[in-house]
Parts: C-alpha cells; sequence; structure tokens
C-alpha cells in the first residue's frame, strides 16, 4: 500500500509492520487525509501485534494531519487487541508536543522520540 | 486483413498525394495504352492508306505507259515496210507523227517517274527502256537499206522491256497485292488482260499484214491466226468471269451499273472477231484480209477504250478506300479526344466537388474552433464524403448541445460561486465583529494591548480574545484545526462559552476549561465534524497570570529583556477531540511587573514558511520581541508582523496568524475598574 503526493509519501513496509511517513503533509482537512487514514487503518488490520507508525522523516504535519493521528489513535484505542507503537523524532519541531497529546490519548501507545 | 496487406502500397502512395496528382497519376498510366492502341491503330489505318495511294501512283504511271504499249507496236507494224523503199516514203510523214507521238509518251512517262519514280524504283527500267528507244530512233534516221530482222528484234526488245517495266509497277505500287477484290479484277484486267490482248491482236495483225501482202493465207499463218484467236477467246473469258466477280464483291454495289455495257460490249466484239478462227478451219475459206486488217485495228481502239474506262473506275475505288481510310482516322480521333474531353470535364467536377466540400468543412470546423458553432453543414455531395459532412454533422450537433450544458452548468456555478462567496463574507464579518475593538482594548487599565489576526482564507480558524470582567482579564488564543467557514464557526461558539463562563464567574480553571471542552466536543459530535482546537486561557487580576489550556508556548519578556518560555503541553488538551479532558488540565501562576509583556500567537507565525521551505521559528520571533522590548505593544506588534511578512516574501500562506501583545504599563494593583459589575 502506498500513497504518493507532491511534497510527501506513505507506505507500509509490510514486513517490518510499519506505517512510514516522509516529506510535507499540507492536505486541507479531513477529506484529503481520508486516504491516509484508511492506509493506516487497513496496516493495522494486517499485522498481529502491534502496529509501528514511523515519523521521524515527516518534516511538517498540518492541523488537520494532527487531527487525523489523534482519530487513528482514538479509533486504534477502541479496538483494544492492537498495540500501537509511534516514533518521531526530537529535531522536527511539532513532533515534541503533538505526539504526547496522542500517548494521553492511548495510555498504553508508545512513543519513542530519537 | 490479408486483401487489406496487399493494397497498402498503393493505400500508402494515394494518401500521399493530392487529388491532382492522384488523378494526373492514374490518367496518365492508364492512357498510356490507350495512347499506344490509338497510335498503332492510326498508324495501321495509315499504313494501308499509303498502300492504296501508292497503288494509285501506279495506275497514274501505267496510263502513259499503256500509250506506249499501243503506239510502239504501230510503229513497229509500220516500218514493216522499210524494205519497200516507195511506201516507206509514202508513210514518212505518218510514221514520223507517231514516231513524235511516242516522244511525247515517254516524256510524260518521264513527268509520272520523276514524281513517283522513288516510290516505285522505276528509274533502272526507265532508263533501259529509254535507251532502247533511243535506239531505235537512231536506226529510223539511217537511210538505206533495213535490216528488217535486226530492227523487229529491236523492237521485240523494246516491248518486251515495256512489259517488263509494266510488271515491276504492278509489283512495286502493290496493285498486284490489291485487297478487295473488286479492285482486284479491274487490276487485274487494266495491268494483265487487257494488254495481253492487245498484244496478242496485234500478233494477229502481223501475221495478217504479212499474208496482206501476198493475199494468201498460208497453212501455218491459218494455223498461227487460229491459235492466237483461240488464245484472245480464253483470255477474253477469263476477264468477263474476273469481272462478273469484281461486280458481285464490290461493296456499294454500283460498279456493274457503271461497267456492265462496256464489257459486254466488248466482250461482243471480242466474240465477233474470234468466231472468225472456226471460219478460217475451213481451210477453203480466205477472209478479205484487208478487212480483218481494220477490224484488228478497231478491237484494238475497243480494248484501249475499255482499258482507259476500267482503269478510271479502279482510280475511283481506290481514291474511295483512301478517303475511308481518312474519314476513319478522323472519326476515330474526334471519338477519342471527346472522351478524353468529357473525362477531362468529369474529373474536374470531381476534384470541384471535393474541393467544395473540403473548403466548406474548413471553414464551418474554423469557426467552432473561434467559438461560433454553426449550424448543420449542407451539401449536395452523395458520395463517402457525405458520410464525412455526416459525422462533422453530429460532432457540431453534439457540440452545440455540450456547448448549451457548459453554459448551464457555469451559469450554476457563477451562481453557486456568489453565494459561497456572499456567505464567506458574512461570516468573515461576523468574525471580525466578534474581535476585541480597539477602543475596548485601550480601556483596560494598566495593560497595553495589542492584537493582530490575519485568517489565510476569507474566513479563519484563529482564535483570541480579551475579556474585561470584574476587574478581572480573561485573555483567550487558539487555533481550530483548518481554516474555511466550519472553522471560522467553531471559533465564534468557543468565543460565546468563554464569555458565557465569565460572565457566571466561573473560576475553576479545571471547570472551565471541562465545560467548554463538552460544549464544544458535543456541538462537534451533533455537527459531525472532524474539528478541533488548541485553547489558552490567561485570567490576569493584578499583576497575577494565571494561564491554563494546551497552545503554543506562551512567552513573557521581561523589563530587562530576559525571556521565559511557558510550555503548555501540560496544562491541557486539544477541545473536542475527547469527551472528557480533566485529567489533563493545569495551571501555571506568574507575577508581572511594570514593562513586562506577554506574547500570545498561534502556530501560523512560528510555522510561516518562506521559499526555501524554511520555518519562521520560535527563536526569531523572541529575537524580534527582545529587540522592541521597549516599546509600545503596537510598536512590538508591528515589528513581528513586518519581519514575518519580509520572511515569508513571495511565499504562499497556510495557516491563519494572530498575534497579542499585552504589556504591564502601570501599577494594576489598584484596580478601580470601568466595569459596574462586582
Amino acid at each position: 500500500m502506498e500513497i504518493k503526493g507532491d511534497n510527501y509519501a506513505v507506505w507500509f513496509d509490510n514486513a517490518n509492520e510499519t506505517v512510514n511517513f516522509t516529506g510535507s503533509l499540507r492536505l486541507g482537512g479531513m477529506e484529503e487525509y481520508a486516504p491516509i487514514l484508511k492506509l493506516m487503518s487497513s496496516a493495522a488490520n494486517e499485522t498481529s501485534n502491534s502496529l509501528i507508525v514511523n515519523l521521524q522523516h515527516l518534516e511538517f504535519l498540518n492541523s488537520s494531519g494532527i487531527s487525523m493521528l489523534s482519530k487513528f489513535v482514538i479509533e486504534m484505542r477502541k479496538q483494544k487487541s492492537e498495540g500501537l507503537k509511534i516514533v518521531g523524532s526530537n529535531l522536527i519541531p511539532w513532533q515534541g508536543k503533538s505526539l504526547k497529546n496522542l500517548q494521553r490519548l492511548m495510555p498504553n501507545l508508545i512513543l519513542v522520540l530519537q | 486483413m490479408k486483401k487489406k496487406g496487399v493494397f497498402q502500397p498503393a493505400i500508402a502512395l494515394m494518401n500521399r498525394l493530392r487529388y491532382v496528382q492522384k488523378f494526373s497519376l492514374i490518367s496518365f498510366i492508364f492512357f498510356l495504352p490507350i495512347g499506344l492502341l490509338m497510335y498503332l491503330l492510326l498508324t495501321e489505318v495509315q499504313s494501308r492508306s499509303d498502300f492504296t495511294e501508292k497503288e494509285i501512283f501506279g495506275n497514274a504511271y501505267l496510263r502513259p505507259l499503256r500509250k506506249i504499249w499501243t503506239d510502239v507496236p504501230n510503229l513497229k507494224l509500220a516500218s514493216q515496210n522499210c524494205t519497200d523503199v516507195k511506201s516507206f516514203q509514202i508513210n514518212q510523214a505518218k510514221n514520223s507523227q507517231l514516231e513524235s507521238q511516242i516522244d511525247r509518251n515517254f516524256q510524260e512517262l518521264q513527268a509520272i517517274d520523276d514524281k513517283y519514280g522513288r516510290f516505285l524504283k522505276t528509274a533502272e527500267r526507265l532508263q533501259a527502256t529509254q535507251q532502247i528507244w533511243a535506239e531505235i530512233k537512231t536506226i529510223r534516221t539511217q537511210q538505206g537499206a533495213c535490216d528488217l530482222e535486226k530492227q523487229n528484234k529491236i523492237y521485240n526488245r523494246l516491248i518486251e522491256q515495256v512489259q517488263s517495266l509494266r510488271s515491276h509497277v504492278g509489283d512495286t505500287s502493290n496493285l498486284i497485292l490489291d485487297p478487295d477484290l473488286d479492285t482486284y479484277y479491274l487490276m487485274d484486267a487494266t495491268l494483265l488482260k487487257l494488254p495481253a490482248i492487245q498484244s496478242t491482236i496485234f500478233d494477229t495483225k502481223l501475221i495478217i499484214h504479212k499474208a496482206a501482202k501476198t493475199q494468201n493465207l498460208s497453212l501455218s499463218q491459218r494455223g498461227d491466226i487460229i491459235a492466237l484467236l483461240g488464245n484472245i477467246r480464253d483470255t477474253k473469258e477469263e476477264l468477263k468471269r474476273n469481272m462478273e466477280t469484281a461486280f458481285q464483291n464490290n461493296p456499294q454495289q454500283n460498279l456493274r451499273l457503271k461497267l456492265i455495257q462496256p464489257v459486254n460490249k466488248f466482250t461482243e466484239e471480242i466474240d465477233k472477231i474470234t468466231a472468225q478462227a472456226d471460219l478460217l478451219l475451213d481451210t477453203k475459206f480466205t477472209p478479205e484480209l484487208n478487212y480483218s486488217l481494220l477490224q484488228l485495228e478497231q478491237i484494238t481502239q475497243q480494248t484501249v477504250g475499255l482499258w482507259e474506262t476500267l482503269i478510271q473506275e479502279q482510280d475511283l475505288l481506290l481514291q474511295n478506300r483512301i478517303n475511308g481510310f481518312v474519314s476513319r482516322q478522323i472519326n476515330m480521333s474526334i471519338f477519342v479526344i471527346l472522351i478524353l474531353i468529357i473525362v477531362a470535364y468529369l474529373y474536374i467536377g470531381f476534384y470541384l466537388g471535393v474541393r467544395q466540400t473540403v473548403l466548406k468543412l474548413s471553414d464551418a470546423s474554423k469557426q467552432m474552433v473561434e467559438g461560433n458553432i454553426t449550424e448543420r453543414v449542407e451539401l449536395e455531395n452523395r458520395d463517402e464524403l457525405a458520410d464525412v459532412v455526416k459525422s462533422f454533422n453530429n460532432v457540431a450537433a453534439a457540440l452545440v448541445v455540450a456547448n448549451k450544458e457548459i453554459t448551464q452548468l457555469y451559469q450554476k456555478l457563477e451562481v453557486e460561486n456568489v453565494r459561497m462567496s456572499a456567505e464567506l463574507e458574512v461570516t468573515s464579518r461576523l468574525q471580525e465583529m466578534i474581535l476585541p475593538k480597539e477602543k475596548e482594548l485601550s480601556e483596560i487599565p494598566g495593560l497595553d494591548i495589542a492584537g493582530y489576526m490575519k485568517p489565510a482564507d476569507e474566513v479563519g480558524g484563529d482564535y483570541y480574545d480579551v475579556l474585561h470582567h470584574n476587574g478581572r482579564v480573561k485573555f483567550g488564543i487558539g487555533d481550530v484545526t483548518g481554516h474555511g467557514l466550519e472553522s471560522g464557526v467553531l471559533m465564534i461558539m468557543v468565543q460565546t462559552a468563554v464569555r458565557t463562563l465569565q460572565e457566571i464567574n466561573e473560576t475553576d480553571p479545571k471547570r472551565f476549561l471541562d465545560i467548554i471542552n463538552r460544549t464544544i466536543y458535543r456541538n462537534v459530535q451533533r455537527m459531525q465534524s472532524d474539528k478541533n482546537l488548541t485553547l489558552s486561557l490567561l485570567d490576569y487580576e493584578h499583576g497575577k497570570l494565571r494561564i491554563t489550556g494546551q497552545h503554543e508556548e506562551m512567552i513573557i519578556v521581561r523589563q530587562n529583556g530576559q525571556v521565559e518560555r511557558f510550555d503548555t503541553i501540560d496544562l491541557g488538551f486539544p477541545i473536542g477531540l475527547e469527551s472528557d479532558i480533566t485529567d489533563f488540565i493545569g495551571y501555571v501562576d506568574v507575577e508581572l511587573e511594570v514593562g513586562d509583556f506577554f506574547v500570545l500567537y498561534t502556530d501560523g507565525i512560528t510555522e510561516a514558511e518562506n521559499m526555501q521551505g524554511e520555518q519562521y521559528g520560535i527563536e526569531k520571533l523572541i529575537e524580534v520581541l527582545q529587540a522592541n522590548s521597549r516599546r509600545s505593544a503596537h510598536q512590538i506588534r508591528h515589528a513581528v508582523v513586518q519581519d514575518v511578512r519580509q520572511f515569508i516574501g513571495e511565499q504562499k500562506v497556510f495557516d491563519d496568524m494572530t498575534l497579542v501583545i499585552i504589556k504591564q504599563k502601570s501599577e494594576a494593583k489598584t484596580l478601580v475598574g470601568v466595569n459596574t459589575d462586582n
């Protein structure tokens, strides 16, 4: 599964059970983020243990995007069977603040900031 | 498919040629064999015409020849008396006349030979004939004893030579090859039979002439005459039969009418003479020899007469034949030329018709391109191009329909656009109306406040407010996800909710934000919206500032230029995202001295991008704040806005920008508020 845009790419690495993000995401609203949300949801369904979301190379994510991630985490929380791990980077400004919120949404979310 | 492959080269070639070239090519290839055939036909007819023309030349040659053939034997006969000096002298004048006549005949012959000699290849033989005649003339001038035997030999040679010349002319002039039966048998009469008869008659005359001297016919003489007469009769019979064949095979069937009488008359006269052969069988019978000579002379003239008649008819028929050939050539040529003209005419018509259609289509499509969709293209064309025209018309008709649809849709869109613009304009005005006014801000005692908000679209999603109530000032700053109409509406809802809670004097920060969150959350659920917002609230009273709620870092710049940053991550949670956020709500207290100022902003400022994709960043913001820390709130605000604008440059603005500068300007500890409520 792969979604590509002008400045970004999102793809599911089946072997490593990781959804990877690269580039800069500035989509306008939830409708535009729907395909990515769908990719993440179906990736979660395919993994037996925890899904890993790798945001280390996502330079920028606008508020709608963070909102989309929040929705995803809430969804994951509701499906108690799934585990979730999010890997981010300390060097990227927006990640420090927003990713912490995600952990609050789902207490057993594993957050790694490298 | 195989069939199409066979024609591929032809198709390829034809497609590369324009119509004129196509026509020319096909016409050229097609008319090559036709041209060849016409050429062969015309030359064939021409050669037949030339063939016949030569026959006419031959006949022309035979005419003087025939005169010589008549006169020379007469001279020979006359010169049999050369031994008889007396009678010779009596006949001298007559013989000289005859000689001159023969001379004239030869001149005539020479003239004809000059004209046609090269066609008939008679030069040599004529010369030989003339030489012999010259010899005879020389002998005749010699007086004295004549050598009759020698003379006769020379005359015989001349007669033979003339015969040979005639025979040669018959060959070279194609007369003996004449292809039509009527003219062929006429030729047979004039070239062969009649001269033969004439010759045989002369031989008979010679014998009788000799016998007339002694008035006695010897047995051998009798026998010779009978044989000669028999010969004449046979020849005459053949001639008669041949003439009959000629009459029967004359296509115009008028030859019989013209010639039957002279031929019959002639054969009758011959019969009269040859009948005498039977009489001669009786040895006791001797005819009147002088009378016989006369009779023979007569029949000779009649032979000549018939000859002239026949050759005239022959010439007529030959000329008719040539005329026939010429008219055939002309007719064929006219026919072919007519056909060519008709073909050319049709070709041109075809080409013009096609060009007309092409031009009309070209025209119509040009008009379509320019936007004037025309009516149907009408043409009288009924061929394959008519199918093209039909297709074209179908396309045009479809375009007309599509164009109508497009125009309608466009109009709808325009209406929609106008409506939406109006909606946005209304909401934008509402937003503007909701923001704190400059006058309000200036009335807040002890604080120098400057606010700035610039939406990225017509309606933004940023929120800020300054609410003065009961000696307390509540500052709010927030950022709804996204921007546009829905975000703007949410922002207005938040403003109202905050104002409401302030009015009922809700002071507990946890409760405050919890209620706000639940209110917004349930509205958002009802609206089925995906939006949520960050929200920080700052309560100011008597120089004390309590900060609560999650938003950007809050910045305080102290009077001495020192900067303090307050992370609000642990002070709250996004509003409208979760139903219960009480666990996450916290607060922080800060004291403000005179000259200190704090800055509220949204990430539209810190995350503003330039053309290189770099972000403005909080550090840069702090730099500008520090640089301008001694100035008024408005001046500081202005400086930051300028700096950010400059940084962005030509790059697109992605997010709403909000900036509020609040400076402690005087001792606010004694706050006798302007507000009436307490």
